[in-house]
């Protein structure tokens, strides 16, 4: 009992409570007739399932990757992904090797491999696959803690200056204006310049600049839902203003929120792989797709070619990011009404 | 739209198109970034891996800045062009060689008291004929005569508390005065007030009668001072262009070397032209053997520059620079990790491909030193106690420099067993250092009796954390520093690093905010005593000794060795601070540089200095072979717009198809017959 109390990793209960959250949203919104509705059009959708089942895998391999545990008391914790490889007896090596190689490349003399890695080897001698499941825990994080950053606030500020109005709607404007008209890529550069690097600094980097988009879209929605009869109803009956936005109007909106929140989650994890190869990412260490794009600059002026690391990150990037956009296509198809009605 | 005509239109639109792009080939679209008659004159064309820091002769100290600082500020001594092993001082501005005596005199100490001094006076006599360069600061922008007033000034600037020179440290304890010439500047510059370069330096001294001939008083002897006065920082320096440019001498040099500056785009170029004031300097009628077979003594006895014009060309990525060195527009260009595979398939040999085109591969060997440092101050790594020693050990012991060197540098180094690099006096190719054998078993021991078996930590009983403070930012630093954690990972301790950008990780390392550092040195002269100050106790930080290092025994010796000349008892005091240094462990050595460079084949006299960075005074183009060579290397390559016009074409078609029916269904649905299901 001691020793699995000592090797009990208190973290890898976010991942596990985080999962179950989800399941549970997604299975109480199912109850509502409205995303009843979606989910049976989303099901009709063959592209949209098909696109559903890869971010499902990302996200699968995304937990296991976070669900960490020590082979004993002194080892440092290592993933289930990571037990996984060395049960398969995939080592680091030297240095690079090539898909399937028998022996390093990019040194003087070469040396034989203790094992064979599918993708190659990187130049500090990782698995490139291994690199490449890891950084689809990276690439979720940024997309998802970064999303849970801004949507409460965007929907906050975005209301209060849509229902309120006048001074109220001066100062958040004037707040997301001035945010706006700097160039993002500075203000993520500032920001993690004054933070530090690290994963979570990134999220806060990336969601002060995130939020805006989705504020001025929710400003906007319930500017409109704001003078619908319903809304004057209640008001006519009553209701407080607080009453209004959490029970009428956030509801109105909130498949809109959804369908834009899932549609930045894409260009979220696309900032972080542009950071990182700014070389003001995630820090050395945490598995990245930016990280590993950006060694891809020297090693493509290599020869022989060292092509297997930028290959495998931008493939793994790339079908996330394609399955993203297009489950989110498919969503603003089941949930938007006025797409459904045309 | 009129639907009709979208097909011709497109077919036109795509014809203009295609012409265009005929017309810009036709027009001589070329890839040259340079205008086309320069490929023929005499320009030389060289790339700066950054953007200069300084161009002020008493602030620049980074190699960048210094391969431009040297052309325009030369100094009293240079290193002779061809002569190597050792390197040899020759006059510049010089006139003679300058002679020294042992003095004995009484000199004030801080407390006021007088003390007798066992010093050396050396009498230095510059040429008559020097004059700086023509500028506007000089009456009617003629550059005046220069004599032994301009050194003194140039010493005094460098003490100005005001100007940040990375050197002073050298001469202001040495030179006698210069000290307290700094503390009174320094309680002017404190009250806001100008530096007073009136106020006289003991140990600076004019000749009364001869206005080309000035005195050092030195404290005690320091052999190291003729190196010093081969240095840009001892450059003559007017008066004038520092009163009307002030902090813009860091843009606008006003110099007495071979060239000037003639313009400068920040991060773009640097452009020099023959200075018409230059020093009359030629080149070299002696070199090494091999040097007359090698066609280095081809233009013995020319009066230098060789060249023109130089242009530096401000180029930070490497593969941006290996392909103009390709295409014919960079004249030399070094081996790095980037093109080490395309430029040399194995160690040694220059690939065919790069031979057949007349490249010539010139191998170098640095004199530097590149260490992993410890803070002596830090409560883990620091201190002189044995479990602190044999931590330091265990750690060094753990570091397998070979593999380094064969992933960071592609096999090109020698592994340093100490501070002192080959090619220096005190060198010992057969010293081997007892703690930089690699051998993790015995390090394991070590690590044992540091107190942390198996590299736990007794106290907290978790492995033992150490902090690595590196600049490792960029991809390449990355893998390096991959590679560093996966060998202390073996040891059995946990190593945490802390990567900054590099000013930042520098004042890190200055301030002794680190526990564990990567550093390195290169000499600024070729003196062991340039390497074994490193660890001098009196030079700790803000000094070159980073780590805090204070023996007194290390530092007993060392003062000893510091101010012989080279001889077998200098020898033994340097065997003698290896050992001592040696078993204290604070430094790790990695490796003392090797380095490639490509040479163009109309790049003439081309030969490496690991101190010196005026070599472009003395190398020479071929113009006539360069306009031709480019010519042939940059012919235009017209197959794959061939292709990928073909290519569009042939996509387009569907597109044209689809369009052409979409048009054909609306013109059907809004027909009368369409309308009405005809």
């Amino acid at each position: 009992m001691k020793a699995i109390t000592s090797l009990f990793i208190p973290g890898n209960l976010i991942p596990i409570v985080a999962i179950l959250l989800i399941v549970v949203g997604i299975k109480r919104a199912g109850q509502q007739p409205l995303w009843a509705e979606a989910y049976r059009r989303l099901g009709r959708n063959r592209a949209a399932i098909a696109s559903l089942v890869v971010i499902a895998a990302y996200c699968l391999i995304a937990v296991l990757d976070s669900i960490t545990w020590k082979s004993n008391v002194l080892a440092e914790p290592q993933s289930v992904i990571t037990h996984i490889f060395h049960a398969m007896h995939v080592r680091s090596e030297r240095t690079y090797s090539a898909p399937f190689a028998k022996i390093t490349t990019g040194e003087p003399h070469p040396h034989p491999l203790k094992g064979w890695h599918i993708l190659g080897t990187d130049g500090s001698g990782k698995d490139v696959l291994l690199e490449t499941l890891r950084g689809c825990r990276t690439a979720l994080i940024i997309g998802g803690f970064t999303s849970l950053l801004i949507t409460p606030v965007a929907i906050l500020l975005g209301m209060l200056a849509g229902y309120f109005g006048h001074r109220v709607d001066d100062v958040i404007q004037y707040i997301y204006t001035t945010l706006g008209s700097v160039p993002g890529i500075l203000l993520n550069i500032a920001f993690l310049l004054v933070l530090g690097p690290g994963l979570i600094n990134l999220c806060f980097a990336l969601g002060i600049t995130s939020w805006v988009d989705l504020c001025r879209l929710v400003r906007g929605e319930t500017l409109k839902h704001r003078d619908r009869e319903y809304v004057r109803a209640a008001k006519a009956l009553g209701v407080r203003d607080l009453r209004i936005l959490i029970n009428h109007i956030l509801p109105n909106i909130l498949p809109v929120v959804i369908i834009t929140v899932t549609l930045n989650f894409s260009s979220l994890v696309l900032s972080e792989t542009i950071l990182s190869y700014l070389g003001i990412g995630v820090p050395a260490g945490t598995g990245s797709w930016g990280n590993m794009i950006d060694a891809a600059r020297l090693e493509l002026a290599r020869d022989p070619v060292i092509w297997w690391n930028l290959t495998a990150a931008s493939t793994a990037l790339f079908i996330l990011v394609l399955a993203l956009n297009v489950f989110s296509d498919a969503l603003r198809d089941a949930v938007d009404p006025r797409l459904r009605s045309s | 739209m009129n639907h009709k005509n979208f097909l011709p239109r497109t077919i036109t639109f795509g014809a203009l198109l295609a012409c265009l792009c005929l017309a810009m080939f036709a027009t001589g679209c070329g890839n040259s970034p340079y205008p086309a008659a320069n490929s023929s004159r005499s320009i030389l064309y060289l790339a700066l891996t950054d953007d200069v820091k300084s161009l002020d002769p008493t602030i620049a100290y980074d190699v960048d800045s210094g391969s431009v600082v040297n052309l325009l500020y030369p100094a009293y001594f240079n290193y002779d062009y061809l002569k190597r092993n050792p390197l040899q001082l020759d006059l510049c501005l010089g006139a003679r060689m300058p002679s020294v005596k042992p003095v004995t005199y009484l000199a004030a100490t801080p407390s006021g008291s007088k003390k007798m001094v066992n010093g050396q006076l050396w009498t230095f006599q510059i040429r008559p004929d020097l004059r700086f360069q023509n500028d506007p600061c000089f009456p009617n922008g003629q550059g005046r005569q220069i004599t032994a007033a301009d050194f003194i000034y140039s010493f005094k600037r460098m003490a100005d508390p005001s100007v940040p020179c990375p050197i002073v440290a050298y001469f202001d304890t040495k030179i006698e005065g210069m000290a307290a010439y700094e503390a009174h500047n320094r309680k002017l510059t404190d009250e806001h007030k100008k530096s007073d370069y009136s106020y006289p330096i003991t140990g600076l001294q004019l000749d009364s009668k001869n206005p080309y001939i000035f005195r050092i008083l030195l404290n005690h002897p320091y052999p190291q001072l003729r190196y010093l006065m081969a240095m840009s920082f001892t450059s003559p320096l007017a008066h004038e262009a520092v009163d009307t440019y002030g902090a813009h001498l860091a843009t606008h040099p006003v110099g007495c070397g071979q060239f000037v500056l003639t313009k400068y785009v920040p991060r773009g170029e640097i452009v020099l032209k023959k200075n018409p004031n230059r020093p009359v300097e030629y080149y070299p009628s002696t070199g090494m053997p091999g040097d007359r077979a090698a066609g280095l003594l081809a233009d013995a006895g020319k009066r230098l520059p060789l060249v023109n014009t130089v242009q530096f060309n401000i180029i930070r990525e490497g593969i941006t620079a290996w392909n103009e060195f390709r295409q014919g527009y960079l004249d030399d260009t070094g081996v790095s990790q980037n093109n080490f595979q395309q430029a040399m398939p194995r160690p040694d040999y220059l690939s065919p491909d790069l031979a057949a085109r007349g490249i010539r591969l010139v191998k170098s060997v640095g004199i530097d030193v590149d260490y992993y440092i410890f803070n002596m101050d830090d409560p883990v790594v620091g201190g002189y106690s044995a479990r602190a020693r044999h931590l330091r050990q265990a750690i060094s012991m753990a570091i397998d420099e070979h593999e380094e060197i064969d992933l960071e540098t592609l096999g090109l180094g020698t592994p340093a067993q100490w501070l002192v690099p080959p090619g220096l006096f005190g060198y010992d190719p057969n010293y081997t250092n007892p703690y930089r054998v690699f051998n993790l078993i015995k390090a394991k021991a070590l690590l044992a009796q540091a107190g942390y078996p198996n590299g736990v930590d007794p106290e907290t009983h978790r492995r033992l954390v150490l902090y690595y403070d590196n600049s490792y930012t960029d991809a390449a630093g990355r893998q390096t520093l991959a590679l560093h954690l996966r060998e202390l990972d073996a040891l059995g301790i946990d190593v945490v690093s802390r990567s900054f950008r590099y000013n930042v990780f520098q004042d890190h390392v200055n301030n002794g905010q680190f526990q564990f550092a990567n550093w390195g040195w290169v000499a600024d002269y070729p003196d062991p005593e340039n390497f074994a100050f490193l660890l001098y106790g009196p030079n700790k930080r803000p000094g070159p000794n980073e780590s805090d290092y204070n023996n007194p025994e290390y530092n007993s010796v060392f003062e000893q060795m510091q101010t012989m000349n080279d001889t077998p008892q200098r020898a033994r005091l340097i065997a003698e601070l290896r050992n001592i240094s040696a078993r204290d462990c604070p430094l790790i050595y990695q490796r003392h540089s090797e380095t490639y460079a490509l040479v163009q084949p109309w790049l003439k006299n081309f030969k490496p200095n690991p101190i010196a960075l005026d070599s472009p005074e003395y190398y020479r183009i071929n113009g006539q072979l360069r306009a031709k060579l480019q010519n042939q290397w940059n012919r235009p390559t017209v197959w794959p717009l061939v292709m990928g016009v073909i290519v569009i074409l042939v996509s387009a078609v569907p597109a044209l198809n689809v369009v052409k029916r979409r048009a054909n269904r609306h013109v059907r649905r809004n027909s009368p017959q369409g309308a009405t299901g005809l």
